[in-house]
């Protein structure tokens, strides 16, 4: 018996490797649509970034951001940065279990959300030689919740995927005799053992190389059930019930520092402290709509120190070491659906010297996601004086691309 | 979509409680279906669960003697890790076991991207 099944297995073999040479199975153009705009501590410390105000969100493991504010368009990007978290370096990570890290409950997490980033603007202060570096850290204390009702659907989606591939494969099976007929002798073999109570040393080993053989057998018939079959349908309702489930709502807060150091030709020794501080954002997010629509309050508290200030008041200008900048902010956002978005934000800002006037920021952003993980979006406000007039001066436009390469690690291009 | 298969024979000894230890790790999403494949041919469901799954109680060995389990498990690649952080992205830790023995199983890979299903077959005799 067991020759007859090892020549049928070889032949068995030998046919089903020249059926599948030519083609291999292709599992890469699979893709997630979890691509947002990342808020880069690092240039939010350096003041580039298109929004003063961002939402905690879940972000991707690892972002590189390239920036480029203004100059027409004409030149290369001159900000650099790219955000890591390290909670996926360590056993946490490994141990990180979906139904906690998708909860529908809005927990207290720290470590979990920490990322640190690095950032570079090249020229500043209208000097082409200075440099400016930026370290930061963000975390979310309270990140929102998954919606229940998008869990059970993404869960339900995860269930029937897993049901129709048995149920498939088990038919697909069913086409191959030899299949059957290996399963029989296993289960012969395992009558045999009984009727000789597990006494058996030798039907044991053969019990043993027949499940092996089966597994080759089997290993060869996967290969040809998913060349056939690919189960594309199934996985793309996957997908998507999971990018559905992104999205988290209700009370969320984060926390974020950083410091950032001019550098003047790239000579070390040039280096100065140029300002450091903290950040705090927070607010709710709320659906609106069952087709997707959701309304974001959003507030901002940051306090940040500069370090050599050099402060315009008139027609003079006054020195002074450090000099301490108090910033209050809200931001209202509506997403329409989960291509378009639009936000408006403002932001109050004092200083700790007697000598300075309160000054202010507005800004609004539109954005819109043309395709899976490919945003662009458009910015439009104007920027923080640092003289005694109070109103709007310099008034910026930012034009950005987000583009998702491999899928969790996103290019934005600004 | 990608299948990995295994198979082990589990001795046991004295009589007791068949387990499962289950852990599929970085946070990625998994189900799973525990199947009684009888002696006689018939195949039985006898535990359905999603997440991960510690000491969960299958059936007595006196009941599973002779028989098999295959274990099937699909995970939904939702996360992809940079260079330079975790050089896999899918580790899937399956552990059979009784009063006096057991028989395990492991997947660590690395995937491109994101989004894709993967499934796992572990059978297990219980002798």
């Amino acid at each position: 018996m067991k020759k007859y099944f090892s020549f049928l297995f070889l032949i068995f073999l030998f046919l089903l490797s020249q059926a599948q040479s030519d083609t291999i199975p292709d599992i890469k153009n699979i893709s997630l649509d979890i691509l947002k705009t990342p808020s880069n501590p690092a240039f939010i410390i350096m003041s580039t970034s298109p929004v003063e105000i961002a939402e905690p969100t879940t972000p991707t493991e690892f972002y590189i951001s390239i920036q480029n504010a203004s100059n027409n368009f004409t030149s290369l990007p001159n900000n650099y940065g790219f955000t890591v978290a390290p909670f996926w370096w360590t056993k946490s990570g490994k141990e990180l279990n979906f139904n906690k890290d998708f909860s529908t409950r809005n927990k207290i997490y720290f470590w979990r959300y920490l990322r640190l980033s690095v950032g570079m603007v090249k020229g500043v202060d209208d000097n082409e030689d200075l440099w400016r570096y930026g370290f930061g850290f963000q975390t979310n204390i309270f990140s929102g919740k998954v919606q229940k009702k998008k869990k059970e659907r993404y869960l339900n989606a995860l269930r029937s995927c897993h049901n129709n591939y048995y149920q498939l494969r088990i038919d697909f099976y069913k086409k191959y005799p030899l299949y059957s007929k290996i399963e029989n002798e296993v289960n012969s073999i395992l009558e045999r053992l009984k009727a000789a109570n597990n006494s058996d040393s030798l039907l044991a080993e053969e019990l043993s190389r027949t499940l092996k053989l089966k597994q080759q057998l089997e290993e060869l018939l996967l290969k040809q059930f998913e060349l056939e079959k690919g189960m594309a349908e199934d996985s793309l309702s996957v997908n998507t019930m999971f990018s559905d489930l992104e999205k988290r709502i209700g009370f969320k807060w984060d926390i974020g520092a950083g410091i950032s150091n001019s550098i003047e030709n790239r000579w070390i020794d040039s280096s100065d402290v140029n300002r450091f501080g903290v950040w705090t954002n927070f607010g709710w997010v709320i659906p609106i709509s069952k087709s997707g629509a959701y309304l974001s309050i959003l507030g901002l508290t940051r306090i940040l120190a500069y370090e050599d200030a050099v402060y315009q008041y008139n027609d003079t200008s006054f020195y002074k070491e450090y000099l301490g900048v108090y910033d209050f902010g809200a931001q209202i956002k509506f997403e329409f659906n989960s291509k378009f978005s639009f936000l408006v934000e403002g932001v109050y800002r004092m200083y700790s010297d007697e000598r300075t006037v309160s000054t202010f920021k507005v800004n609004s952003m539109a954005q819109y996601k043309f395709n899976p993980n490919q945003i662009v979006f458009v910015s439009f406000g104007n920027e923080f004086n640092n003289n005694n007039d109070q109103g709007p001066q310099r008034i910026q436009l930012n034009i950005g691309v987000s583009l998702g390469i491999g899928n969790n690690i996103g290019v934005n291009f600004y | 979509m990608a299948t990995f298969i295994d198979s082990d024979i589990l001795k046991t000894v004295t009589p007791g409680s068949v387990q499962l230890l289950l852990t599929c790790g970085y946070g990625q999403p998994i189900y799973t279906s525990v199947y009684l494949k009888k002696i006689d041919g018939s195949i039985e469901k006898i535990k359905e669960f999603e997440g991960n799954g510690s000491y969960l109680h299958l059936k007595n060995s006196s009941e599973l003697q002779f028989n098999r389990l295959e274990i099937h498990s699909t995970i939904h690649d939702i996360r992809d890790f940079a260079v330079g952080q975790e050089v896999v992205d899918i580790k899937l830790y399956e552990k059979v076991f009784c009063n006096d023995a057991f028989v395990d199983m492991e997947i660590s890979m690395k995937t491109k991207g994101t989004g894709q299903i993967i499934n796992c077959i572990y059978e297990v005799v219980i002798l």
